[in-house]
């Protein structure tokens, strides 16, 4: 990988589903990097293409029934492309992940030390001892109390939290230049929530490591992230940077979702604003842009055919017919 | 969030404390250990034990009652029955054992393999399980034996065949169970491969409904081991075999019973212990353990 370039970089990236025998779409011409030591963040609704975005950048769709096209470029290798077993060596070293339900992906009967060890073992040629001490390091480093007797423990004495920090420390153990947190803190309490975004935070600082964040939570996007893609059914609908999103918002979606957000300092005491309606049903997209049914500025060209992701200013892409207006805010 | 360092933990738990738990809960288990432990000792140090050669003949103390010189009386040539059983528990454990444990090791990665791969590899793996199956234990075993011949490699290698099917059906189902888990798909993110995350994930996951399985198919293969050499399958003559001791025995039932009884006690007992082991161990890691893991 030359200097400067993406760490992970996506062009033209499309994933179907086969289900009853038809390709179904889930993402669509998805294009987007994730610089050095970087924060992207992919937000959207539960069907909005996010988790399938971060598998498809792991090769970890389920082969059978799943394609995916377009170029998927992860510290400078075609990933698509890759055999599976230099698949398997980029797997954990070059990116890693961490997924949302941290209390079923420790395996039960395997002490945390173990697997922790077990996978700096398997990227690095390095001893049991050797490991043992790495593993007892990064624990201590994802703040894990009492590390050196915990680390013969067996997942169900841990809580949440603490077992996302276990998840955390695996997933940094070889060092990858990609991390990949897949809804990190969705399943845990709020109070728990704010010290393991926190700890991503310090972490990737100290590991100079990009991460892609994907959430549906602008809570925690607002916090973390440099850049952040809102999707929608598939298909990307703004791209900005974290205060344009936030301050500027282009697409009338991006708009509605902000103004879902529960605000405590609001001292208007704005109502919230559900979106009505709900996502399209993928089996059968509308023809024009995927929002327009549920949009309330929609206009009969939108419900005709899809608007183009087109930069509207520098690094903000929006992909609306009516982005340059300024729509009466709802 | 509570902070767990804070908060006093139980005492750890060991598989071994979960073990005597379940044995201390089922009593009766002890008694299966305890005569399985016997029995082991018996066979290992059956050449110390034994008050006679079990091949020695002797022609004018034949089909003797039990007497102090001879606790369990002697055979139709005039060996010590005390010597023939003990050397016996040899081979009948060595066989029962040995059968078991191939089965064990077999039948976990066929049922893990099928499991795992799923689909038409499944299907066809599952079906030749259910044909073994069809079959009772001892005409398949009495085939295999018949057709390759009554020796120690072919008698374990027929009884660890027809107990086969039952360990990859009880490796199966939870390999197919597993394989959806989130930590295999952390695995997976990962870099595992198929086979590291087979022995070393779902492996540790199955291994003890494995074992339960085995303690209760070693009771079927120490009877099998023993209707064999019954039939005339086991090992040769002069070799004792308690199947063999039976059928032996049988041929001079009306005069001299014991020769049959003893032999006949001593599977029924062994199986009996096995059996309680067996039930003890199921109930250490039915409930309990998992709600540990």
């Amino acid at each position: 990988m030359s200097a400067g370039e993406p760490v992970l970089s996506l062009r033209d990236l499309s994933v179907s589903f086969r289900s009853d025998g038809v390709w179904r779409p889930a993402v669509e011409s998805l294009s987007f990097d994730v610089g050095l030591s970087e924060t992207v963040a992919v937000v959207g609704e539960s069907g909005s293409g996010k988790s399938v975005t971060a598998l498809a950048v792991m090769r970890l769709l389920p082969q059978a029934n799943s394609r995916a096209q377009g170029v998927v470029r992860l510290d400078g290798r075609d990933v698509l492309k890759l055999r599976e077993d230099e698949m398997r060596s980029l797997r954990g070293a070059a990116a890693a992940m961490i997924f949302q339900e941290p209390m079923t992906c420790l395996n039960p009967v395997l002490t945390i030390g173990f697997q922790i060890a077990e996978a700096l073992r398997f990227h690095r040629a390095i001893g049991r001892k050797a490991a043992e001490a790495e593993t007892l390091r990064i624990l201590e480093r994802v703040r894990v109390p009492a590390a050196r007797e915990r680390l013969h423990e067996y997942p169900h004495r841990f809580s949440g939290g603490m077992r996302q920090r276990v998840m955390i420390a695996m997933a940094l153990a070889c060092r990858p230049k990609l991390l990949i947190a897949d809804e990190p803190t969705t399943a845990l309490d709020v109070t728990v929530q704010a010290k393991i975004l926190r700890l991503l935070h310090d972490l990737q600082q100290e590991m100079h490591a990009s991460l892609l964040l994907i959430t549906h939570d602008l809570g925690v996007v607002a916090s973390m992230a440099d850049h952040v893609l809102v999707m929608y059914a598939g298909r990307v609908v703004e791209h900005a940077d974290v205060d344009t999103l936030f301050h500027a918002p282009r697409h009338p979606y991006t708009r509605a979702l902000l103004g879902c957000i529960a605000g405590i300092e609001d001292d208007r005491r704005a109502p919230l604003l559900p979106i009505d309606g709900a996502p399209p049903d993928l089996r059968h997209p509308p023809p024009g842009c995927r929002f327009a049914p549920r949009c309330r500025y929609a206009l009969p060209a939108c419900r005709a055919e899809p608007p183009a992701l087109r930069p509207l200013a520098p690094a903000h892409d929006v992909a609306c017919f009516r982005a340059e207006e300024a729509l009466a805010d709802a | 969030m509570t902070d767990l360092a804070s908060v006093p933990l139980p005492p750890r738990r060991s598989a071994l404390a979960t073990l005597l738990r379940a044995f201390n809960a089922n009593k009766i288990a002890w008694v299966g250990l305890v005569i399985i432990a016997l029995l082991i000792f018996a066979a290992a140090f059956a050449p110390l034990l034994a008050p006679y050669d079990p091949l020695e003949q002797d022609v004018l103390d034949r089909l003797k009652p039990p007497t102090w010189d001879h606790l369990l009386g002697t055979d139709y040539y005039g060996r010590d029955t005390l010597s023939r059983l003990l050397y016996g528990a040899r081979v009948s454990l060595v066989i029962s054992v040995g059968a078991t444990l191939i089965a064990m090791a077999a039948g976990a990665a066929i049922g893990m393999l099928a499991g795992w791969r799923g689909g038409r590899i499944d299907a066809l793996i599952m079906q030749a399980m259910d044909m073994l199956l069809a079959f009772p234990s001892l005409i398949l075993g009495l085939m295999l034996v018949a057709m390759l011949g009554p020796s120690m490699p072919n008698i374990i290698a027929a009884i660890a065949l027809t107990s086969l099917p039952a360990f990859a059906r009880i490796a199966r189902a939870p390999t197919i169970a597993l394989k959806g888990r989130d930590f295999i798909e952390a695995g997976r993110s990962l870099g595992f491969s198929d086979a590291r995350i087979l022995c070393g994930h779902i492996l540790p996951n199955i291994f003890p409904e494995i074992l339960v399985m085995g303690a209760l198919w070693l009771a079927n293969a120490i009877r099998t081991e023993a209707s064999l050499a019954f039939i005339g399958l086991g090992l040769k003559p002069p070799t004792p075999t308690w199947g063999g001791m039976i059928r032996e025995g049988f041929e001079n039932i009306l005069d001299s019973a014991w020769l049959a009884i003893t032999p006949g006690v001593a599977v029924l007992v062994v199986v009996f212990a096995v059996n309680l082991l067996g039930d003890g161990l199921r109930d250490a890691i039915d409930p309990k353990l998992r709600n540990e893991a």
